[in-house]
């Protein structure tokens, strides 16, 4: 099903009323066209448009979507991800965004609820076309290949969140078999408690500017050598890293690494930890390899950098940065294979109370929050 | 020449006369759905101003209060959808009543926590829905009116919501 | 035998399932046990749910009256009256007098984006800093030239009881990229979906 683009005389007719009432108002729903191109491995079994909403203001226009759309698998094999890209439009910030939903097992035939709930910003000026295109980016089916234009890398990022999943689906599982239900409500209550108490910081990343420090006592800026975690097993070994620090901001981290493996590797990702004057630990941010081009030979090197500065607050109060740590969290070879660090290995650097959940985890662990102890097991034993 | 009432009191009038009749009413609403006093407040004021700019919409009485009430509705819902906290302190004023014993209040008062906290697991919607039909007493298709979706799509989020809340009394039992 | 599922028995016990459904499972119910006790426990629980009419520990005559002036307020100035923001909220963005204020430097710089060719690199707009992506407590803002956006928020937070203790669980991770992006992580509320949204840089 698609929806006509009725274009250019719906946004006008809209924007006037808009700038007239300068109040919600509902979109119409040919101001949301939805492309999934032929051969797509989903159709469209159903949306609902009409919760999204518009706020024209002078001559910028805020729409507020929230679209629920219905997206039937008719590729005949197990949908294990689905990424979408939401556009309103590409010259400035907040203009779009992608939607992606990992930790999907939708089998042949079958639908899922894909719902985008985000807030984008337009010129008004700009109107050309519809107010909101969603397109597909990218499917990752269940023995990890993958469809779609891949603008926005969510292969990469798919993959990795599906070996997450996949590794803490695992880990559930095998302790339901060793330790029964209440092992497994143990283990539940043990990541509700890892979820509620896992530091936080407030984090501003500033791009394209100059980094003005908000510490209250702004020391002057130095540079600071990362401490680094190694996992024995990793393809690829942190070599050297350093960052600009002052107060509570740092900057412009860059970070050597090594090729390890045997294989050619296309893109690292190094995790970001930063510790604050009470010694208290943080996940700060990740930090991708930054060159696109990226094609790094056994035994070779190469540098991550980024043009980025990082700003900490709590509570509004900004958090002095005493050092920082960085541990290698994905590789991705040049076939596409990824690796990243096992439960196991994240526990040994106690890295599990810093680190978010996983998105299964999240889910599992939402599954026992909301309906109890048995529909958690009926969940695990699904697949 | 004093009979002649401006144009100007006779709006004023009939403005505060629409606020009077229907203040609590769009308060009660909005409060069941975002749980907390303050923000019930902040958004009937938005609610009644956003309506009164709109002199056109009031003329008919009886369209005006149902409209007054859909914005009602759907500003406490965009409010919820975007400005979720875990923890708000409600801090009540002093109980009107005194006849009621502190032992009472705090029995109360615990058990508006024990609601509440249940109904933090419905999405917004859910709980507008829920209100709507089984505190307020409102038919189905009225729902669907106020929350301008369909019969079906109420239906679902009654469900889920009364399923949810269930499931959190139980659980809270063992 | 086949029985309703949840869904089906929690609307039964509100009378809200159309005349031939409910006639469906009125027949059930006549001879299933576990299905009764089901409809029984929901409508056990809607009676419970009446318990959240207005609070009666506020004063409404001082509460109306507040309100009434401030809408008056409101009205007269031709913007939305908020009392003082108070610590737990986040700033209402777009809301009222702060949304002129807010609008009036966002729209320098789109207006700026639309009329130039192409968009003028960030840094090089007088007194214009870089863009900025901030984590909040309920989700992300986007500051751009002074002007704020809000362009995600998560899910609401959960509070958990463990151990005796009521725990606080955030229903939104946010992992801030270093090279300009931020991404939010949720399971949402309604489809029970695990999503997770990014917004980036432009370019």
């Amino acid at each position: 099903m698609r929806i006509k683009d009725r274009g250019p005389l719906i946004v006008l007719g809209f924007l006037s009323a808009a700038s007239l009432l300068a109040q919600d108002i509902p979109l119409p729903s040919g101001s949301i066209k939805i492309n999934l191109p032929e051969g797509s491995p989903l159709l469209i079994a159903g949306t609902v448009t009409d919760q999204s909403r518009a706020t024209a203001r002078g001559a910028a226009m805020v729409i507020d979507l929230d679209l629920l759309l219905q997206l039937r698998n008719v590729s005949g094999r197990q949908i294990h991800g689905v990424t979408l890209r939401v556009v309103s439009q590409e010259v400035t910030v907040g203009g779009y965004a992608s939607v992606a939903y990992p930790s999907l097992h939708v089998g042949p035939g079958e639908t899922f609820p894909a719902r985008i709930d985000i807030e984008l910003v337009r010129p008004t000026q700009a109107m050309s076309g519809s107010l909101v295109e969603v397109n597909l980016d990218g499917v990752l089916f269940q023995d990890l290949s993958f469809y779609g234009p891949d603008r926005l890398n969510s292969r990469r990022s798919m993959t990795a969140r599906e070996m997450e999943a996949q590794r803490d689906r695992e880990y559930f599982k095998r302790i339901l078999a060793q330790a029964g239900q209440e092992g497994l409500k143990t283990a539940m209550l043990e990541s509700l408690t890892r979820q509620a108490e896992r530091p936080r910081l407030d984090v501003r990343v500033v791009r394209g500017g100059p980094a003005v420090t908000s510490a209250a006592n702004p020391a002057a800026e130095h540079s600071a050598e990362f401490a680094f975690l190694k996992f024995p097993d990793s393809p690829v070994a942190p070599v050297s890293g350093y960052a600009q620090l002052a107060g509570n901001e740092a900057r412009a981290p860059r970070i050597e690494v090594r090729n390890d493996s045997k294989e050619i590797v296309k893109w690292v990702e190094i995790g970001w930890l930063v510790r604050d004057q009470n010694g208290r630990r943080y996940m700060a941010a990740s930090i991708p390899a930054g060159d696109p081009g990226l094609l790094l030979r056994p035994g070779g090197t190469a540098r991550v950098l980024q043009d980025t500065a990082l700003n900490f607050s709590k509570d509004g109060r900004p958090v002095n940065i005493q050092g920082m740590t960085g541990y290698v969290s994905q590789v991705q070879f040049a076939d596409g294979r990824m690796w990243a660090p096992g439960r196991a290995d994240l526990e040994k650097e106690y890295l599990l109370n810093l680190l978010p959940p996983s998105n299964e985890e999240q889910r599992l662990s939402d599954v026992y929050r909301k309906k109890g102890i048995n529909a958690l097991v009926e969940e695990l034993k699904k697949y | 020449m004093s009979d002649v009432i401006e144009p100007g009191l006779e709006i004023l009038e009939r403005q505060n006369r629409f606020v009077s009749e229907h203040l609590r009413g769009i308060f009660v609403r909005i409060y069941r759905i975002v749980g907390n006093v303050a923000d019930a407040q902040d958004l009937t004021q938005e609610t009644f101003i956003k309506a009164l700019q709109h002199q056109e919409q009031l003329k008919d009485e009886l369209k005006a209060a149902h409209w007054l009430s859909r914005i009602a509705t759907n500003t406490a819902i965009d409010f919820l959808r975007r400005n979720s906290r875990a923890t708000f302190c409600e801090i009540d004023e002093a109980p009107e009543s005194l006849s009621e014993s502190p032992e009472q209040a705090l029995l109360r008062s615990e058990q508006r926590e024990y609601l509440e906290d249940g109904l933090r697991l419905l999405s917004p919607r859910e709980r507008a829905a829920l209100m709507m039909r089984d505190v307020e007493g409102m038919p189905a298709e009225e729902v669907a009116r106020q929350m301008n979706c369909s019969k079906a799509t109420v239906r679902s989020h009654i469900a889920n919501a009364r399923a949810k809340f269930r499931g959190y009394v139980q659980n809270r039992k063992r | 035998m086949r029985h309703p599922n949840e869904a089906t028995l929690a609307l039964q016990a509100g009378g809200d399932l159309g005349t031939l459904a409910r006639r469906r499972v009125e027949r059930h119910l006549a001879r299933c046990g576990r299905c009764r006790e089901e409809v029984a426990a929901f409508q056990a629980v809607r009676e419970l749910l009446p318990e959240m009419t207005a609070p009666r520990e506020i004063h409404w005559n001082r509460l109306a009256a507040e309100m009434k002036a401030n809408i008056r307020l409101g009205l007269a100035a031709g913007e939305c009256v908020r009392p003082e923001p108070r610590a737990l909220r986040d700033t209402p963005l777009f809301a009222g007098a702060r949304a002129a204020v807010a609008l009036a430097s966002v729209l320098v710089l789109l207006i700026g984006g639309v009329v130039l060719e192409r968009p003028a690199p960030r840094a090089e707009i007088a007194g214009v800093e870089g863009v900025e992506f901030q984590t909040t407590a309920t989700g992300i803002q986007v500051r751009e030239g002074g002007g704020t956006l809000r362009l995600l928020h998560g899910a609401r937070d959960f509070r958990v009881q463990i151990g005796g203790r009521l725990r606080d669980v955030p229903a939104v991770t946010i992992t801030p990229g270093a090279q300009g992006s931020m991404g939010a992580g949720y399971v949402d509320s309604e489809t029970g979906i695990p999503t997770v949204t990014n917004v980036y840089y432009a370019d």
